[in-house]
């Protein structure tokens, strides 16, 4: 019996990992960073698609910069077209390669286009970004795709294999960040450092200092729940209801009707799995699941500290697999 | 707001994480206000007291985060804390060098150091430089036809084994290149090639030096070669000459170029007791700074090729002057960055 037994907690465990995982990561790839206080910070690293658009947005500032400068040359000497390319040419190439190397020195890793995009570079060994690291990442810059790009864009006046082979080199510099697990392209890896989005902080009001505050909950003591009522839930469990919660609080008169409809869903959930007795209306379905919550997370809260981290429902079957195991 | 309210009334049992919470927000607080200020104005904004402040309440907000990670379920204040911990720590430790002071260290310390810590690597590109540039002299020497086999059609500008002396000596001495157009067009498209040349020695080295090492060697051949034929013609010396203006430094740079390429090559191939890829970043500190000094004496090799060759048509003072800017990098390699000797 017992394969069959292990196989269903081993899937119900999958999946259930996997469910957690959407919900705290959002599907995102993150970066963890341990600084020198030892304690380990996850943030989300910046999209491909993010990291494109701001170096598309660099290049065009990095060019109007020196388009104004050639302009400004071409006003004042007014010589021939053929000169004026010269100039064009070596200007760009002289404001491209600082612009990057001091903006992200003087802005803490940001050129312009990643202040505007909320973007940032940072080391990733947990220490502060160092000046070698900036001028590396940006040089490899200039080799992996400005090079190859000439090559790619420079027409017919070369044999073919090399057009080729530079269309082939940036091929493969998009597949590298694409396929590395921390989005990082060539230069990065060499310098250690990863382009992350810059974190938001923002404080939400705590839920159950809210909800103790509202008259008739802990006082009255109106809905209670046993020990035994409050062992069938996890952290994940626990967590959504959160998510519930704080969203249905914002929400406006429109999606009232479906809201309610969604609560009573999820009452009428719960009620079943703990086998709570009494009648709920419909009117206090909002006001029981505050008051589950609170004593929800102040039982695993507690569970927690004794050393009984419980991470989703399907913990018992876990504890009962690691013990047939 | 809710701890405003919870003064007005009577104080009510909070579980323990949401005490913690309230204990503690006022910090949290305090410290995104100062955080948001920094990235507003930069450290150098605050005050000798806020600037403490700021450290002091950074380390408890990773005290905080560590601690609410243990005993909060609380998702939005764990986010809360993760995103303020990290905003912060970024402001705490962000770089600390001024331009100024990066500039200033590069070429005081940090290049000629590198120079003289890589002075294996260069030793082997030069010569490789020069055994090329043997070769191919002999080579020429004893059959020109070996001439068209080193140098390809855009560089040599019509002066193959064929062309006359006069001509030969025009190219080297004539004033071809009358207006100012022609000769900023000859040195961009020659400052790229060589460029081009360079960080293609220099990135290839990765490959285990080998690419590195035949590019760098074929440079030499071309070098050779030009000068068989021009030896042929009894014109060595002032191709010598016309060659020392700018060439001292350029290939100078070609060296150091390949040699960067090297140390990146002879890591992955020699890692010793760190990994391969541990190596190859140790060794890319000194290969960085070997690329940025390469890069400058390309452009100073740009700007004397564009000027100074077709300006300065007397045979001794180019070589007067394209040595005496040698003997200057060599200077700057060898005296600078030296420690001071303690004496005991």
């Amino acid at each position: 019996m017992w394969p069959f037994r292990k196989k269903d907690s081993e899937t119900a465990r999958r999946k259930a990992i996997g469910r957690a995982r959407k919900l705290s990561d959002g599907l995102e790839k993150r970066l963890q960073i341990i600084p020198p206080e030892g304690v380990p910070l996850n943030i989300r690293l910046a999209p491909l698609g993010q990291r494109l658009g701001a170096q598309v947005v660099d290049t065009l500032v990095t060019f109007i910069g020196a388009a104004i400068f050639v302009a400004l040359f071409a006003m004042s000497f007014s010589t021939s077209w053929n000169l004026i390319s010269v100039v064009a040419a070596l200007t760009f190439f002289l404001i491209r390669i600082p612009y990057y190397i001091i903006s992200e020195l003087v802005w803490n890793g940001r050129t312009l286009a990643k202040r505007w995009l909320g973007l940032r570079v940072v080391s990733v060994d947990g220490r502060s970004l160092s000046a070698h690291q900036i001028v590396v990442r940006n040089i490899m810059k200039e080799i992996e795709f400005f090079l190859p790009l000439t090559y790619a864009l420079a027409g017919p006046s070369q044999h073919w294999s090399f057009s080729a082979t530079a269309w082939l080199w940036l091929l493969v510099l998009l597949i590298v960040p694409w396929r590395n697990k921390h989005n990082k392209r060539i230069g990065d890896i060499i310098a250690n450092t990863a382009v992350i989005m810059d974190p938001k902080p923002v404080l939400l009001n705590d839920l159950v200092s809210t909800i103790a505050m509202k008259p008739g909950v802990t006082t009255d003591a109106r809905f209670v729940f046993s020990s035994g009522q409050l062992d069938e839930y996890g952290r994940f469990e626990l967590q959504v209801l959160e998510k519930v919660l704080r969203s249905s609080a914002k929400s406006t008169s429109g999606t009232w009707a479906k809201q309610q409809q969604y609560l009573k869903e999820i009452v009428e959930r719960i009620v079943q799995k703990i086998d709570y007795e009494e009648q709920i209306e419909t009117k206090d379905h909002r006001l029981f699941l505050e008051a589950f919550y609170s004593a929800q997370r102040e039982h695993l809260e507690r569970r927690k500290l004794l050393g009984d981290a419980r991470e989703d429902k399907y913990f018992k079957e876990e504890k009962t697999g690691e013990e047939t195991s | 707001m809710v701890t405003t309210l919870a003064d007005d009334r009577p104080e009510i049992e909070l579980m323990r994480s949401a005490r913690f919470r309230k204990d503690r927000e006022g910090e949290w607080k305090r410290l995104a206000d100062l955080v948001a200020h920094v990235e507003k104005r930069g450290l150098s904004g605050l005050s000798f007291d806020e600037s403490l402040e700021l450290t002091a309440l950074y380390r408890q907000s990773v005290n905080s985060l560590s601690l609410a990670r243990e005993i909060s379920l609380d998702q939005a204040l764990l986010h809360y804390l993760e995103s303020l911990t990290t905003r912060a720590y970024l402001a705490v430790y962000a770089p600390r060098t001024t331009l100024v002071g990066l500039v200033g260290r590069f070429f005081k310390t940090g290049a000629p150091q590198a120079i003289r810590r890589s002075w294996l690597h260069i030793l082997v590109a030069t010569f490789l430089l020069f055994g090329g540039a043997f070769a191919a002299y002999f080579l020429t020497l004893s059959d020109p036809t070996w001439y068209y086999a080193f140098v390809p059609g855009g560089l040599s500008g019509g002066r193959g084994p064929e062309a006359s002396e006069e001509f030969l000596r025009n190219a080297l001495y004539g004033d071809n290149a009358g207006s100012v157009e022609r000769l900023a067009a000859f040195s961009t498209q020659l400052f790229t090639h060589n460029t081009q040349v360079s960080i293609m020695s220099f990135t290839l080295g990765v490959m285990a030096c080998l690419p590195s090492g035949l590019l760098t060697f074929y440079n030499g051949t071309v070098l050779g070669t030009f000068f068989a034929i021009h030896d042929a013609k009894g014109l060595a010396f002032d191709l010598f000459g016309w060659l020392s203006i700018h060439g001292v430094t350029e290939l100078a740079a070609l060296i150091i170029a390949a040699a960067g390429g090297f140390r990146l090559g002879a890591a992955v191939l020699f890692p010793g007791q760190r990994t391969r890829g541990a190596a190859l970043r140790h060794a890319g500190r000194d290969a960085t700074k070997l690329a940025l000094v390469a890069a400058l004496m390309l452009l100073a090799a740009g700007l004397l090729e564009g000027f100074g060759r077709q300006l300065i048509t007397d045979l001794w003072s180019r070589i007067i002057i394209g040595w005496s800017i040698g003997g200057m990098w060599l200077a700057w390699f060898v005296l600078c960055g030296r420690k001071r000797q303690v004496k005991i």
